[in-house]
């Protein structure tokens, strides 16, 4: 089977960091692909080299097994392949833009006739319950929520094939993040997505990911299916990084108590 | 010291559509040398309070009642500047982000001795010195010598919010407010952080006013809960009897609504859904009659858009409340 991601032997350097350091992985189409480690780890990084936004130094990544066109050729060629919606909604929408202006530009990158754009935008709109009327509205007048669904709605206009989700639970309470999971949830069943979830939500990435690999300083330490990383993890470093999650839980608690 | 005490607290916002009531009459208290987390979801007013009691509030706000018990003395907070003459002596804050809560121009040495010149101004540079050298180190800095030296850029996420923390210790205050202090950082640094802050409050007896998303960080690290939603605080006690029986409906569904590390998990990941909350939070302007939460309860009874719920005790356990009507009734 081809594989939607595969990079081998990654290698970035900045400065004396060392942000990727023969990183090897292969991401199987229709998987959600969990990242987890610390700040610093590398995942964003990583993340960036999917995206083509960083340029290995040495290695290579392949996605859908192309060999991926190197300048201008290459960014046309990835965008239509693999999108991203970021950590922080409210900074990667412009503040001076109405959201309806933020999503016709997808339109003249696809070179899409406006008519045409704007049917697909009202279904998806529709498919992740946001309002008709938030194309009218700025991003400051919209919520945490609904601002990572129209950053996905922007990602998914350009049909991509691999979506990936930077830290998308930071910031939301519990039950917009809970929504927000099952939606990607359904888009990787309707869509055939490949999805990339970068986070240090542990509890989260256990119960989305298919496999996962955990990052630290550079490298990746363990990756497998996401059951053996996080129940049955074998490096030093997951275990420690899962046994500083807060395991006290409030029914266990209750329980206790009765 | 006999902690902190929040009575009435109500804060309006002047917006274009109209007045704003974003905090409605919230009453709270943390102990001295206790936790108090407070939870709820975006834009049930968790931060307003914060900024409301350290004086920071955007200027369309305003403080229509309430007043702050701090020990022996009363401040009341609708009285422009109520609390300005604390700050930094016996409240002090921490931020989300503390790549924006410290300066970038300053040295780590400066931000920790304006701290002190403030609070401690009868020390000479030598004694703010070592004083700086010995909060670093408490907070589990290495080298402390050589970070005084350094700017915040030169520091870690993790390493920058204990700097905030070391600056807290300084500060010595009655109640330390931090907001989502942990929320840009990865578990083992949360883990590390928190352990500090806990530190803190058995060093000073300080009165600790949490807020988090985490329901995690709250069972583990909290001594008392406060739930708000929709500018209302639904609900409080003490987080054994909270998590034991939770009184009010959203604070059960809220509590419900967790993810936790040990969760089931099926062998296919693409079937794992989360709990939600269905519906939306009321329109602010527009908010409901009765009850706040009536409109996505699913326990909701006609009487519930008549009675604004008062505070009730739930299952006789003292100082666990919930503002709910049918509290009690099983």
């Amino acid at each position: 089977m081809t594989a939607a991601i595969s990079i081998r032997d990654a290698k970035l350097r900045f400065g004396h960091t060392q942000a990727l350091d023969s990183v090897t992985l292969d991401v199987a189409p229709r998987d959600c692909f969990g990242l987890v480690g610390e700040s610093g780890s590398g995942k964003t990084t990583l993340m960036r080299v999917i995206l083509g936004l960083e340029r290995l130094q040495s290695g290579s990544i392949r996605l859908f097994d192309a060999p991926l066109k190197s300048g201008s050729a290459g960014i046309a060629q990835r965008t239509r392949l693999v999108q991203a919606i970021f950590q922080d909604p409210a900074a990667s929408l412009s503040p001076r833009r109405r959201i309806g202006q933020l999503l016709d530009e997808v339109g003249e990158v696809l070179g899409e006739a406006r008519d045409s754009i704007r049917a697909r935008q009202a279904a998806l709109f529709q498919r992740l319950g946001l309002p008709p009327g938030t194309v009218d509205k700025y991003p400051y007048q919209i919520s945490g929520g609904q601002a990572r669904r129209v950053a996905v709605a922007r990602a998914l206009l350009m049909n991509p094939r691999i979506l990936i989700a930077d830290e998308p639970t930071a910031g939301l309470d519990v039950s917009v993040q809970g929504d927000l999971l099952n939606l990607l949830q359904e888009l990787r069943a309707d869509r055939d997505l490949t999805l990339v979830v970068v986070s240090h939500n542990l509890a989260v990435v256990r119960l989305i990911a298919d496999a996962a690999a955990v990052m630290h300083r550079g490298r990746i330490v363990e990756q497998g299916p996401a059951a053996q990383v996080f129940d049955g993890p074998a490096a030093d470093y997951t275990k420690r990084l899962l046994a500083s999650w807060p395991r006290l839980r409030w029914h266990a608690l209750g329980s206790n108590l009765e | 010291m006999s902690g902190a005490a929040i009575s009435h607290l109500s804060v309006d916002f002047a917006t274009k559509g109209g007045i704003h009531h974003a905090v409605r009459d919230i009453s709270l208290a943390a102990g001295p040398g206790r936790i108090l987390g407070l939870v709820g979801e975006s834009g049930s007013g968790k931060s307003t309070v914060a900024l409301a009691l350290m004086g920071l509030l955007a200027g369309n706000a305003e403080v229509t009642s309430g007043a702050l018990q701090l020990g022996s003395e009363s401040y009341d907070l609708a009285r422009a500047q109520a609390t300005a003459a604390l700050r930094g002596i016996r409240m002090a804050m921490i931020f989300q982000d503390p790549f924006a809560s410290l300066n970038p121009v300053f040295s780590i040495r400066a931000h920790l001795t304006e701290v002190l010149s403030r609070r401690s101004p009868e020390l000479d540079g030598e004694a703010r010195n070592r004083a700086a050298m010995e909060a670093l180190a408490a907070v589990g800095i290495d080298r402390p010598e050589i970070r005084l030296a350094q700017y915040p850029h030169e520091l870690s996420g993790g390493m920058r919010q204990r700097v905030a923390i070391a600056m807290a210790l300084l500060v010595r205050p009655d109640l330390l407010i931090a907001d989502e202090p942990t929320t840009a950082l990865d578990a083992t640094v949360e883990a590390q952080v928190m352990q500090q802050i806990c530190g803190l409050r058995d060093r000073i007896g300080c009165s600790i006013l949490l807020i988090t998303h985490s329901l995690g960080l709250v069972a583990q690290y909290c001594d008392d809960i406060a739930v708000m939603y929709a500018g209302e605080l639904v609900e409080q006690g003490s987080v054994a009897a909270v998590a034991a029986k939770p009184g009010h409906p959203y604070a059960r569904a809220l509590l419900a609504c967790e993810v936790t590390i040990d969760a089931p998990r099926g062998a296919d990941a693409r079937a794992s859904r989360f709990r939600i909350i269905p519906g939306d939070l009321p329109d602010p302007l527009h908010l409901p009659s009765g009850c706040i939460f009536r409109t996505r309860c699913d326990m909701a009874i006609a009487d519930c858009a008549r009675i604004v719920p008062p505070p009730v005790t739930v299952n006789g356990e003292p100082g666990h409340v919930a503002r709910c009507i049918r509290v009690n009734e099983k």
